[in-house]
């Protein structure tokens, strides 16, 4: 094994051909404590890991990592819920005497302007929803392919079938074989993604389907007990108004819009104020939240100050408290060599100032959105 | 995970460095949003981290020279009007920079009006006139004592000025600010303007914002005041005599030497003078309080009865050598050299 040659010391390590082992492998024993939660020494987080896991102690389990299963049963147990109910993968619930499943939180990442960084904000916030023990599920709706891209599957190998291609199937009322869409990068399914590739922007068939803008909202209800897994939902949206684009919001209950401190996607805000202008005055029963995420931020910049100013005098209430300063990790997430080593930043650099970003950002996200775990109400204890 | 601490919005907002205003309508966003009220709520109720308006919070800036109310006339203003400021903190004006300012006001006349604000005739003060006119409305000067001064020693009558309303808080605060952009104030000049910001309760970094320096000189000037009277008789003389550096190395040498202060006053006063440079202060008071057993070769003098040296004897015990040095210039080396065979040999008598 020899280090990897970036200088942040981190526990991954590289084989001779260059490239990362252990990236989606984990986290140390102390992120993990802090992300579960765990209040106590690092031996017994240690050994209360090992029980829940149903392992036995390895010898040198000293330095090993933490996936985020594991800190979703440590969390689980410090949140008094149920250990079956927290591992299993169908999420049923009774309500008023009818049997259903639980809704996941379903995010949407979009902002009309392209390049403020809603691929990077969508792939750690998933990362970071994930290791706070939540059960994610990521949806590629940029044909593009960034978010694909940025978690190491190549979007021109063979994706058998993308959100496209599940939202057509509904359409003609297929069945839907949701399955054979998910990839899965974290264990027990506590991070899937529905990639795409190019093909994605075929969606002259959507023009002639009835009832298009309802699509998405009617896959997740026919597929609701595969999507009643997940916790939370987030898709990365295209940038750009498609037919598509209006598809995906209208599934959606939250909409994040990404800007960068700069007017340009500033002006994007009002893009977007009249694409949901559009869709609502369509379709009444669409109730959607907009919070905006202030991303690369630069504090010695004057302009980024009074676009800041602006901001908070524009849409007071809407914006995220954690301001994601502009940091360098953010480019080294992806390599256009090696697909295989991408991952987001939160997996490859947690301990570095973007990664404490995301952090925030996610923690204030489950409470503002009140993202439950296997629908149990949590209460983050302040950090 | 130990990286460092987020950028809070909230937290920008109450340092003043994002500013909120109310917005002259609902966003667009907002608009959109609110287009059909009667649907249900079905979402949870999340608390927003922000209240829903923001409190406007205009950022407090130190320069508050805007006057209480609006006159800002400008007119000729006589000479024999005009009080000096006494929050003035130049107590010196440096001649060559006086000439220069004197030759310009020659050729051009005061171009920058002053600023001056009416007062009643306050007791004791220094009036710049000849002759003080009792009649009329007297002006105390708020900024421009040099070009003022400059006027008077040319003989002008009157001079060009802003006439401000000003309370008495705006016209120290201006008085003081605006000599740091002229002519640099000395460090003990600008140690009495932190001190009256020292006075008001502000910390040493509150100063140096307002001043728009360093902390560490505030720190420094301040260090200056704190000198025993000695020193600051000198200063009182002549504010330029040294910097705050020196008054750093001055503190230092009264640690290593507690009793000898007068011979560091006396130093001092050589620099005022002139005689010395700031940058010689230690050597020359080390020179003088150190012992002089430095050397190893030790000089044995032997002396007549009026102290004229007659002999130096070295002895350098590593070569195990004794040298006789004759001082006198009329000296017979072969009656010396007998006269030391002598004794030497008498020496060897146990």
């Amino acid at each position: 094994m020899y280090r990897c040659s970036c200088k942040i010391p981190c526990n991954k390590s590289t084989t001779m051909w260059g490239f990362s082992m252990t990236q989606f492998q984990g986290v140390r024993a102390r992120s993990a404590q802090e992300f579960s939660g765990y209040i106590g020494t690092a031996r017994n987080f240690r050994l209360l890991s090992d029980k829940l896991r149903g392992t036995g102690a390895a010898p040198d389990s000293y330095q090993r990592l933490y996936i985020p299963a594991d800190i979703r049963r440590v969390r689980c147990h410090e949140l008094g819920i149920p250990q079956d109910v927290a591992a299993s993968e169908s999420g049923k619930v009774e309500a008023a005497g009818k049997a259903g499943f639980r809704r996941p939180k379903v995010i949407n990442c979009r902002i009309p302007k392209g390049g403020v960084g809603k691929t990077t904000v969508a792939g750690n916030l998933a990362v970071g929803l994930a290791y706070f023990g939540h059960r994610v599920l990521l949806i590629d709706a940029d044909p593009q392919a960034s978010l694909t891209n940025l978690l190491g599957i190549d979007p021109s190998a063979n994706i058998p079938a993308h959100i496209g291609t599940l939202l057509r199937r509904v359409a003609l009322g297929e069945p839907t074989q949701v399955d054979q869409a998910v990839r899965a990068i974290h264990d027990e399914h506590m991070l899937d993604i529905i990639p795409c590739d190019i093909t994605l922007a075929n969606e002259a068939w959507l023009m002639g389907a009835t009832g298009r803008e309802f699509l998405f909202s009617r896959l997740l209800e026919q597929e609701a007990a595969f999507f009643s897994r997940y916790d939370v939902v987030l898709i990365d949206s295209a940038p750009g108004s498609s037919m598509l684009t209006t598809t995906m919001l209208v599934g959606s209950d939250h909409v994040l819009a990404v800007v960068t401190p700069e007017s340009q996607a500033i002006a994007a805000l009002e893009v977007l104020a009249s694409n949901i202008a559009d869709v609502k005055s369509a379709l009444r029963a669409v109730e959607l939240d907009v919070k905006i995420l202030v991303n690369r931020f630069n504090s010695a910049r004057r302009p980024h100050m009074d676009t800041l100013s602006f901001l908070a005098s524009q849409y007071p209430g809407q914006i995220i408290e954690t301001v994601v300063r502009d940091f360098i990790g953010f480019l080294r997430e992806v390599s256009p060599e090696k697909i295989e080593t991408n991952a987001p930043l939160l997996e490859k650099e947690p301990a570095s100032i973007g990664a404490r970003d995301i952090i925030d950002v996610t923690k204030s996200l489950i409470q503002q959105y009140d993202i439950r775990i296997a629908g149990h109400q949590q209460i983050l204890r302040a950090a | 995970m130990s990286a460092r601490k987020a950028i809070k919005l909230s937290g920008l907002v109450n340092a003043g460095k994002v500013i909120v205003t109310e917005p002259s309508g609902p966003s667009l966003l907002a608009q959109a949003l609110q287009m059909q009220p009667e649907a249900a709520q079905d979402a949870p109720v999340v608390e927003p981290s922000l209240p829903a308006a923001l409190p406007i919070q205009p950022s407090p800036s130190p320069l508050s020279g805007e006057p209480s109310s609006p006159s800002n006339v400008l007119q000729q203003v006589r000479l024999d009007t005009l009080y000096v400021s006494p929050y003035q903190p130049r107590t010196r004006m440096s001649d060559e920079a006086m000439d220069f300012l004197r030759a310009s006001v020659d050729v051009l006349g005061i171009t920058a009006p002053i600023t001056v604000r009416p007062v009643a005739a306050p007791a004791g003060a220094a009036v710049l006139g000849e002759k003080a006119s009792p009649t009329g409305q007297m002006f105390e000067i708020v900024c421009g004592h040099r070009r003022t001064e400059a006027a008077r020693s040319l003989g002008l009558d009157t001079v060009p000025a802003y006439v401000r309303t000003l309370t008495d808080e705006e016209a120290e605060q201006l008085a003081r600010l605006d000599n740091e952009n002229s002519e640099p104030l000395c460090d003990f000049d600008r140690a009495k303007n932190f001190a009256a910001g020292k006075r008001k309760g502000l910390t040493q970094s509150r100063i140096a914002q307002e001043f728009g320096c360093s902390q560490a000189l505030v720190s420094e000037c301040l260090a200056l005041l704190d000198l025993p009277p000695d020193f600051l008789q000198i200063l009182e003389r002549n504010p330029a005599a040294f910097s705050a550096k020196t008054g750093k190395v001055i503190r230092d040498l009264r640690l290593a030497y507690p009793e000898n202060t007068a011979v560091i006053v006396e130093a001092v006063q050589r620099i005022a003078d002139g005689k010395l440079d700031q940058k010689a202060l230690r050597a020359s008071v080390e020179l003088r309080l150190q012992p002089v057993t430095a050397t190893r070769n030790t000089h044995r003098r032997v002396v007549d009865k009026q102290g004229k040296t007659l002999f130096t004897l070295h002895l350098k015990p590593k070569e195990r050598s004794v040298i006789v040095q004759c001082d006198q210039a009329d000296a017979d080396l072969d009656a010396i050299e007998a006269l030391l065979r002598a004794a030497l040999e008498s020496a060897q008598q146990p």
